[in-house]
């Protein structure tokens, strides 16, 4: 994999580096209850903290959103998984911050546009100081996320839409981001609270 | 019938922990690293955006969607219609199969000590494949395209003594020749028996770098793997 340009695709260019894909799963009977697939995810989570104490700087691959997002796990959102170094292009454009960009695209009704940014409105960010992207590469990258794989949207706003924003250029925390329409109806996004 | 050549593992626990990969056909294979990945494949999609449209993906057309199509996930940009692959001349590949049942985890961790030990040379020879460890537990499946029957064999003997001679062990294993690569992939991906489809499960995955791997102390990382209550290492 090594013998691969990282930039020629969108892959995480993590993958490159990487030697072995270590993984776990858990199953649960069809009709448990809600505490006995907590109890099954549980186990997964704790399992994603060994293999990330194992490998802190190297990423992971799916549903780790969810995970790192459940309460019990609230503080685990680190640079790393799988997602690509893109952004909306009406971000890029203008120069702003990715978060008045959301309030932006959001202005309008937010499930016809966010859909269309969605497809098809992203560019590639490069490294703007040294014009090649590495593991740490400066991006600053967000990317929607299904609300359904979020768990901890805030308790009274209809998620509609979810956004992750990365940049690893600092601390390189990650910071959720969500849309939706609360009580009165009108488009609002917030920080999520567990992972900020 | 699952596994024709090979005696069959009695799975039941790794089988129930371990959740099949869903569909990670796209990005890596048993064969991955002799064909790189998945996405370095791809030469071209078609593809039904969100507005509409229904639109070709390459290198000369709509280039920053096919860049985006090889790593941001197929599904998240649209309705993928159609891949076009480059394919590669079938080949034939040598396999390794090692089944142990433990009743002492201190010979699982020094069985998964010499399976991190062995990764980087099998790497580099094409072995491409699967480990699933607990502590009661260990499979390892891989096969490599690049090595004959008897490089395959001298590879794997002192593996397969090492776990024979380990307290508390019962082992099975065996290495193996197939023509192509749908006979090995038929036996364990394809087959219903293996299969998890309609289970409800959930899975993750973490990439461990090659220095992570190449470490000074791979007991130690054999430990660490072990707390898990179940590890695929592929």
């Amino acid at each position: 994999m090594s013998r691969v340009d990282p930039e020629s695709t969108g892959l995480n260019p993590a993958w490159r580096k990487s030697m072995v894909l270590a993984s776990t799963g858990t199953t649960w009977q069809d009709g448990a209850n809600l505490t006995e697939i907590q109890a099954a995810r549980r186990l997964l989570i704790q399992d994603v903290k060994i293999l990330e104490g194992i490998a802190p700087e190297s990423g992971a691959y799916l549903n780790e959103v969810r995970l790192n997002c459940m309460p019990s796990h609230p503080h685990l959102l680190q640079p790393h998984f799988f997602f690509s170094p893109l952004r909306l292009r009406d971000t890029s454009s203008t120069g702003r911050n990715p978060s008045s960009a959301l309030t932006t695209t959001n202005s309008e009704p937010s499930s016809t546009s966010t859909t269309r940014n969605h497809s098809s409105s992203f560019t590639k960010v490069s490294d703007q100081t040294s014009g090649t992207q590495t593991s740490s590469a400066k991006y600053e990258t967000h990317r929607l996320v299904d609300p359904s794989l979020i768990s901890c949207g805030p308790d009274k706003l209809d998620v509609d839409l979810c956004y992750i924003l990365i940049n690893s250029s600092t601390d390189a925390r990650r910071r959720i981001y969500y849309t939706g329409r609360s009580a009165g109806d009108s488009i609002r996004e917030s920080l999520c609270d567990h992972c900020s | 019938m699952a596994y024709r050549r090979w005696p069959q593992p009695n799975l039941p626990k790794l089988r129930s922990r371990y959740a099949k990969k869903t569909s990670p056909d796209l990005v890596e294979s048993h064969s991955h690293h002799s064909f790189v990945l998945g996405v370095d494949n791809v030469l071209e999609m078609t593809i039904v955006t969100a507005d509409g449209d229904h639109v070709i993906a390459n290198s000369y057309r709509n280039k920053d969607l096919f860049w985006a199509l090889r790593g941001g996930g197929g599904g998240t940009w649209g309705v993928v219609t159609s891949v076009t692959y480059k394919t590669h001349p079938s080949t034939p590949f040598s396999a390794a199969f090692l089944f142990a049942n433990s009743t002492n985890a201190s010979s699982t961790r020094s069985l998964l000590t010499e399976i991190i030990r062995l990764t980087p040379p099998l790497i580099e020879q094409g072995y491409g494949g699967y480990v699933l460890a607990t502590t009661e537990q260990l499979l390892v499946f891989v096969i490599s395209p690049n090595v004959t029957a008897e490089q395959n064999q001298a590879i794997f003997s002192p593996l397969f003594e090492f776990a024979i001679s380990q307290p508390g062990f019962s082992v099975e294993n065996s290495t193996f020749q197939s023509q192509d690569l749908w006979e090995p992939y038929d036996l364990i991906s394809a087959n219903p028996a293996n299969s998890l489809v309609g289970v409800p499960s959930e899975i993750s995955t973490w990439l461990l770098p090659k220095d992570v791997i190449e470490t000074d102390r791979p007991e130690e990382l054999a430990g660490e793997l072990l707390k898990m209550s179940v590890l695929g290492y592929l």
